[in-house]
């Protein structure tokens, strides 16, 4: 799926969250949302997601405007996965993957076979078989975010979009889920704090500071020393690791910067 | 520079099944039996079966209880006169102990305790706190405060009634609990605490009516009212419980999916195609109906939307497809049995329903408090 | 009996006379003699005298009982003091259905064809059932006329209401001789007290103190048997103006009408806090306002049974501690 965001703006309570975005992301890609704390990142992607109605500007999924879509309609097209969304219940793994079948189950309908495969399938994908019986609060953080991806899966979504996936996983389950989202063929937006992360698993970037989206492209193009230093306010630079990965190095602090 | 390798395992086909593509094919089979079926708890079936027993054995035993026994030989008289069979008819006034008042008040104790019962499941669902109950919410104080009005009053009366007096307080302390809690997270103690006030405040009000206008055999009438008796159940209230209770369930058993739905947060359950607004307003109306029309005909009873959504989910599990039924079982049969207790526990006196409600709520109110780590 | 029976016929015959009925004139208790009782906006039919009567109430209990009715009672309930000494020989004839209200399901348990009560408010969906509700099953609902001034005709008092309650239940019992006894003996001290009040001179102002209840006082206000008692007596009760039977009032608003004398009821039966005479006297006294009060200091107290304040058939006894009262303080002579 396509998804194309036109001019986007989002305000709160008066001030302006997110300013004029323009982007495209293609069928099939991987793209990585990238900026410092506080330059709507997340907002952008509740926007995407038809979670907010953007102040002005348009969000279309495959040409089409979703502004006036009802819930169920995104939700058919697309799925979000929240940071850390956390609940206070004894809800079981497969109960949780099960979720991502509501925008297909009728109001009086239980699950039927093919909800019961999809979710068989998001289980084992995610790798979470063996827990499927487990209850929700009986699992670990990098659990969780599984679980989650595996209920975003199974919602058969043309697109995934997910708000800062990694955030208080262990590093191997950072790059198992990072894994997991390259290997899809959705349209991922994921958001993402880890540089090193967004620059090994993504496609493109997309990188947003104080609400502008400033700089769009390869991760390469897009993590040059200069804009590290201006954006993130480090002195580092992108560079092919020993196996040929790109890899971050940091030195510290950039000696000027924001903040 | 991206990696697309698959995990370990997992192979192209399983993404096949995922894959938007593959909704329009028929039903696949499921690789492995379905998980969700089994994991300890008990069958739903013979479950489902069980409760309907339950409730059916309850209603038919409560039926005899109570400060004059029946028989099931006068039962059936009762009923057969009725039903049009060549029975002996009973005695007037026996009759109308059967028919005009024990029966109705069993029917309307199984009515009221599923309403309330699947009120507390939809509201800790949609509040996403374990604690959430009509009672603790200060609605059945503002329930109360509408009835009181009507009945007190007069305002209203002929064109609200008391149920609907006590719906528009209902719904009037629902509002006032949501702006409380506009600002700031919803954790559970915050909107317990945020319901007490709006209870203590609506049950103030209800006070100050009671004071400025009621004469004291009023008061003490209300005050009994208010702590709860299925008294005065006949046909007419069962009638109004039994169609609210009946388009409730039905409401709240179509909104299921959103109800799972809404245990990761308001955005997690719009991203799963909930509309967030109105199912939310849809639900907390519901839920104000059904609370007023059972504060209207038995008064404020507390805690049986706390202890039995607790005790049902723990036997069937969260998910509302399946724990709003059994809850609406479970409320029935608890209540009937309440019910029954108040009416022969201190024989002649009758205890209002309420004082034991609360006498096997508060506790566990405690126990829950104490697990969550906030007491 | 059977010479009372006799004098019943010639009462019975006496009303039939009058107009009241036309199935011809037998003694009621040998059969179809039907008689037709209005009360409290409900008309009563009976074929014949009740045999199964139920009193809701203690002021019920206690009419039916100084009518001799104990043999035709199947139940009482509600007892708010001890039964008075007089009756209770009678009183331990009859099952107590109840220490509390009584509910719809314990009434239809005794079977009852007749029910007797002082207050209307007994017969509600919560306690005994409706009145219309008992209707339907052919059970007829008395209730005193005490409790519905607006469908009795204008101007009679709380007295004159109790004299149309012992009349009526005189002629749905056949017990018109006993009625006509009791309506005579008590109009007699009502007269007496009435000669009181022309010896009264510079009418005094009276509070009477029914209960305190949560540290507030109950007094009585306007249309109850010690507003009817303070007219008859020709003295003012002091709370007249507030139009309700007990209001709950404060000790200064007491102090600030500042009575001439004080009438205090006993309810050390009853038996909560604050009941006993004795008490309010000990609480009039510790009070730092009330305490300084003529009335207080000077103890022009008259102590009173506090359930006789209510209307009921011993209401006359209260009329009577009061004039005497009266005349010992020195107020009448």
């Amino acid at each position: 799926m396509r998804i194309t965001v036109e001019n986007l703006s989002w305000s709160a309570r008066g001030t302006t969250v997110v300013r004029d975005v323009h982007a495209e992301i293609l069928p099939g890609e991987t793209v990585g949302l990238i900026g410092p704390n506080g330059s709507g990142k997340s907002s952008l992607l509740r926007c995407v997601a038809g979670l907010r109605a953007p102040t002005t500007g348009t969000v279309r999924y495959d040409g089409e405007d979703i502004r006036g879509w009802d819930a169920r309609r995104v939700a058919r097209r697309i799925a979000f996965v929240e940071q850390s969304a956390d609940a206070d219940s004894d809800l079981r793994v497969a109960d949780v993957v099960a979720l991502g079948r509501t925008p297909f189950r009728g109001r009086w309908r239980g699950p039927d076979a093919t909800d019961r495969a999809v979710v068989d399938a998001a289980l084992r994908h995610a790798g979470l078989t063996a827990l499927a019986t487990r209850t929700w609060r009986s699992l670990s953080g990098g659990e969780r975010q599984r679980a989650h991806l595996a209920r975003a899966l199974a919602q058969q979504p043309w697109g995934i979009l997910l708000d800062e996936p990694t955030n208080h996983l262990d590093i191997k389950h950072q790059l198992a889920l990072m894994e997991l989202l390259a290997a899809t063929d959705q349209t991922v937006l994921v958001s993402l704090h880890d540089l090193s992360l967004a620059a090994r698993y993504c496609d493109r970037l997309l990188l947003m500071c104080d609400g502008t989206l400033v700089a769009t492209g390869a991760p390469e193009d897009v993590l040059t020393p200069g804009r590290l230093r201006d954006v993130f306010g480090i002195d580092a630079a992108l560079a092919p690791d020993p196996a040929g990965h790109l890899a971050l190095t940091c030195r510290g602090v950039a000696a000027a910067g924001p903040d | 520079m991206p990696v697309s390798r698959a995990p370990a395992g997992s192979g192209r086909d399983l993404l096949g099944v995922l894959h938007p593509s593959a909704r329009a094919l028929p039903g696949p089979q499921p690789v492995t039996p379905p998980p969700v079926a089994t994991g300890g708890r008990l069958s739903r079936t013979a479950l489902g079966l069980l409760g309907t027993a339950a409730l059916l054995l309850s209603v038919a035993a409560s039926v005899r209880i109570g400060s004059a026994d029946v028989g099931y030989g006068e039962l059936g008289r009762a009923l057969g006169g009725r039903l049009g069979l060549a029975v002996e008819p009973l005695p007037p006034l026996l009759d109308s102990l059967i028919w005009d008042l024990r029966l109705p008040r069993v029917l309307l104790a199984a009515l009221v305790g599923a309403a309330l019962a699947v009120c507390g499941a939809v509201l800790q669902a949609v509040t996403r706190n374990a604690l959430a109950e009509p009672y603790l919410l200060g609605v059945s104080s503002g329930a109360s405060t509408g009835a009181v009005v009507v009945v007190v009053l007069g305002i209203g009366a002929g064109s609200l009634g008391v149920t609907g007096g006590a719906f528009t307080g209902a719904l009037l302390s629902f509002g006032l609990l949501l702006i409380l809690l506009r600002r700031g997270g919803l954790d559970s103690l915050r909107i317990v605490l945020t319901g007490v006030i709006v209870g203590e405040f609506f049950a103030a009000v209800t006070a100050l009516i009671l004071m400025a206008s009621g004469d004291a055999d009023t008061t003490r009438a209300i005050t009994h009212w208010l702590l709860g008796s299925m008294a005065s159940a006949r046909w007419d209230v069962v009638v109004i419980g039994a169609v609210t209770t009946v388009v409730g369930l039905a409401v709240t058993w179509a909104c299921a999916g959103a109800l799972d739905g809404f245990a990761f947060g308001a955005d997690t359950a719009a991203s799963l195609g909930v509309g967030v607004r109105a199912t939310r307003a849809t639900l907390l109306v519901v839920t104000a109906l059904m609370t007023s029309v059972a504060v209207a005909s038995v008064g404020a009873i507390g805690f049986v939307g706390l202890i039995v959504p607790h005790g049902v989910r723990f036997l069937v599990g969260p998910t509302h497809r399946v724990l709003l039924p059994f809850t609406a079982l479970a409320g029935a049969v608890f209540l009937v049995w309440a019910d029954a207790l108040a009416r022969i526990a201190f024989t002649p006196r009758e205890v209002p329903v309420g004082v034991f409600t609360a006498l096997l709520g508060v506790p566990l109110f405690l126990l829950i408090l104490r697990k969550r780590g906030e007491l | 009996m059977p010479q009372r029976a006799r004098a019943g016929l010639v009462f019975a015959l006496a009303l039939v006379a009058a107009g009241c009925a036309d199935s011809g004139g037998q003694d009621r208790s040998g059969s179809n003699g039907a008689v037709t009782v209005a009360s409290c906006g409900r008309d009563l039919s009976f074929d014949r005298a009740p045999e199964r009567a139920v009193a809701l109430d203690q002021g019920a209990t206690e009419m039916l009982l100084e009518l001799g009715l104990e043999d035709r009672m199947v139940g009482t309930a509600h007892l708010v003091t001890d039964i008075a000494p007089r009756y209770r020989e009678a009183y331990e004839q009859v099952p107590v259905l109840s220490p509390d209200i009584l509910t719809g399901e314990q009434l239809r348990e005794a079977t009852p064809d007749v029910t007797v009560a002082s207050f209307a408010a007994l017969y509600s969906r919560d306690r005994a059932g409706t009145r219309e509700e008992l209707a339907e099953l052919g059970l007829p609902s008395y209730v005193s006329a005490v409790d519905c001034p607006e469908d009795n005709e204008a101007g009679l008092t709380p007295f004159d209401r109790l004299f149309v309650d012992y009349e009526n239940l005189g002629r749905i019992f056949g017990v018109e001789d006993r009625a006509a006894e009791l309506i005579a003996e008590q109009r007699q001290v009502v007269e007496e007290a009435e000669e009181t009040r022309e010896t009264v001179t510079d009418p005094p102002t009276v509070v009477w103190l029914y209960s305190v209840f949560n540290g507030l006082p109950y007094v009585a206000g306007n249309g109850g048997i010690p507003s009817d008692i303070s007219q008859r007596l020709g003295v003012v009760n002091a709370f007249d103006d507030v139009d309700e039977q007990w209001p709950e009032v404060t000790w200064e608003e007491i102090a600030e009408r500042d009575p001439d004398l004080l009438v205090i009821g006993d309810l050390s039966e009853r038996g909560a806090p604050g009941d006993s005479a004795e008490e309010k006297l000990t609480m009039l006294r510790d009070h730092p306002v009330v305490s300084r009060l003529d009335a207080v200091r000077e103890t022009r107290i008259i102590e009173v049974p506090g359930i006789e304040m209510d209307p009921s058939v011993r209401s006359v006894n209260t009329l009577r501690l009061v004039a005497e009262g009266l005349r010992d303080l020195g107020y009448a002579g």
